[in-house]
């Protein structure tokens, strides 16, 4: 039985996926590990709904909300532990004990890194950007999910529902995400614009120059290419394990 | 009413096939960027004999040309694919049997590939070199030796690849995806930019060590160019002309191959220490992001190489890496 399991595991294609493949100390591990970012994430989650439930009535007299105080402190601790942690998903893959491309999962815990510590930490004043809010829900309902689909995939015993939130909420939440993201970029760029944040010129040593502001607006353009891109790939992904009806050989 | 014995007896062999047409008990697994199709043909006769290539695709529709064509017989996406010559029967494939056929997608001939990927680079670093007013805007500062000496390394570099490419290289296939075109020739072509921009900079900073620095970049950049090209060489004379053959790659009477005796893949090992080379020749930041780019690139080519011919040849000698000796 776990064989099956683990030739029809070998045979997705998805990227993020965990396999019933790893040894029994890295299950273990891997299990903690979704465990706890599953709760982690679930506190943002928590924090901004009610923050969001104490200022809707504000935000229903006064309209959209053009500042968001007080949210970001309510997040920072949870957001800075949880999202950094991320990081050790790109060490599972490269040490083997998750099947994924390496490259994917290094850009897709990059970007989400440098929005946070490079620009909701890294510039003054973003973090009071309504993207903050936005970003806040897509991330940690998207990780929520994903966390808790990958410890149940672990052992083997997906829930329909719960197959189905991460197959189905990214056509709302990745989109939120992206939003949110550039909201922040953007706030970021007039403060970049004045301050030559983390940016060095002609003449140096090293014959670089860098300016954080030019490099924010690239980022924001790679997101024109990138974003179907990764959206696409999502609708397919969700065919596969979906659209094939209840007897999928993926199971 | 066999369509089979209707061909042989219209003057086809029996390796040609129509549309529809199957071999009996073979059954097609269309692949694309799904691989999870399966094309349900019906069977008429046993061809044990017959090769995969257009009469297999043929069963599918007959739309990818043979360059397009990819065949497996395992869905994993480090086995071999099916080589050209090879017979379902000596592939093992019974009555029964599954192979994949995969569509590679739009191919590009390589004479597009290299004119874009090689010539580009050579353009585009040239554009900068005279300094134009444009880019740099008007500055009457000196112009190091380094910059000069940068440049000429930059076009001999690919003044080589290109004339390798010409006379030098044998190829296992004869087109690779048109997707790859595009992306391989923004990667050369803005790195190109990248690294040129800098050093012919007005403001550009020359090695701290002076003209120490600025030899000892330049001899290694040589000897690798060098050992690059000795490679290549090598590697061509293992492979007769007109064959796909493959064979354990040895040292030669040529010293530089010798570094065939630590790694599997010296060409790489060499192209990356040119690069460095040329990083310390120009003490220039972005030529070193160049070199590590390149090497995580080239690193990981030398392992799936490196892999294969390990794979392929049980007798393969055990004390090779495949870049960087004793290390990776």
């Amino acid at each position: 039985m776990a064989e099956k399991a683990e030739t029809s595991g070998q045979r997705e294609k998805e990227n993020e996926s965990k396999k019933s493949g790893p040894p029994p100390v890295a299950k273990a591990y891997l299990l903690l590990y979704n465990g706890l970012l599953t709760a982690g994430w679930f506190v943002v989650l928590y924090r901004t709904v009610l923050y969001s439930i104490d200022h809707a009535p504000s935000w229903r007299s006064d309209g959209i909300p053009t500042s968001v105080p007080g949210l970001y402190d309510d997040l920072r601790l949870p957001l800075r532990v949880f999202q950094t942690a991320a990081c050790l998903e790109v060490v599972h893959v490269a040490v083997g004990i998750v099947r994924s491309a390496l490259f994917t999962t290094f850009i897709q815990v990059f970007s989400r890194i440098f929005m946070l510590w490079g620009i909701v930490e890294g510039v003054a004043g973003t973090a009071y950007s309504p993207g903050l809010l936005l970003v806040a829900i897509a991330w940690s309902a998207t990780e929520v999910i994903r966390y808790s689909f990958y410890f149940f995939a672990l052992i083997d015993a997906i829930p329909y529902p719960i197959k189905w939130l991460r197959y189905t909420t990214f056509y709302i939440l990745y989109p939120t995400g992206v939003t949110g993201e550039l909201m922040l970029s953007f706030a970021a760029l007039p403060v970049l614009k004045a301050s030559h944040q983390w940016s060095t010129s002609l003449p140096n040593p090293y014959n670089l120059s860098f300016s954080f502001y030019y490099f924010l607006m690239f980022f924001m353009a790679l997101y024109i290419p990138l974003f179907p891109q990764l959206y696409g790939h999502m609708i397919s992904q969700r065919k596969k394990v979906i659209g094939g009806g209840a007897k999928s050989k993926q199971e | 009413k066999n369509p089979i014995t209707h061909a042989q007896r219209a003057g086809h062999t029996t390796r040609k096939l129509w549309r529809g047409v199957c071999v009996y008990g073979v059954q097609c697994c269309r692949g694309g960027a799904e691989e999870n199709e399966v094309a349900n043909p019906r069977f008429e006769e046993q061809q044990t004999n017959l090769q995969p290539g257009r009469e297999v695709c043929g069963l599918l529709g007959g739309q990818l040309c043979p360059e397009r064509q990819q065949f497996k017989i395992s869905r994993d996406k480090k086995a071999r694919p099916v080589k050209d010559g090879d017979s379902l029967q000596s592939l093992g494939i019974s009555d029964g049997g599954v192979i994949y056929l995969k569509d590679l997608g739009p191919q590009v001939g390589w004479s597009t590939v290299f004119l874009a990927e090689y010539a580009g680079p050579l353009a585009v670093y040239l554009l900068f070199y005279p300094r134009p007013a444009l880019v740099y805007g008007t500055s009457r500062a000196g112009t190091d030796i380094a910059v000069h000496v940068a440049m000429v390394c930059w076009t001999l570099h690919y003044a080589k690849r290109l004339l390798e490419t010409l006379f030098v290289h044998r190829f296992s296939h004869a087109t690779m995806p048109l997707r790859n075109l595009f992306k391989n020739c923004s990667y050369y072509w803005g790195f190109t930019a990248f690294v040129s921009y800098y050093i012919n900079h007005p403001l550009y900073t020359p090695p701290g060590l002076g003209s120490v620095q600025l030899f000892a970049g330049l001899a290694l950049f040589l000897v690798c160019e060098y050992g690059n090209f000795s490679i290549h060489i090598a590697l061509r004379d293992l492979r007769p002309p007109g064959t796909k053959e493959r064979k354990i790659p040895m040292p030669t009477s040529n010293p530089m191959t010798k570094l065939f005796h630590f790694v599997s893949c010296p060409n790489y090992t060499y192209e990356v220490g040119a690069w460095l080379g040329f990083s310390l020749m120009t003490q220039c930041l972005p030529a070193l992001l160049f070199a590590v780019a390149g090497f995580l690139q080239m690193a990981q080519w030398a392992r799936g190489k490196h892999r294969n011919y390990r794979r392929d040849f049980p007798s393969y000698p055990q004390g090779r890496t495949a870049i960087v000796p004793f290390v990776i």
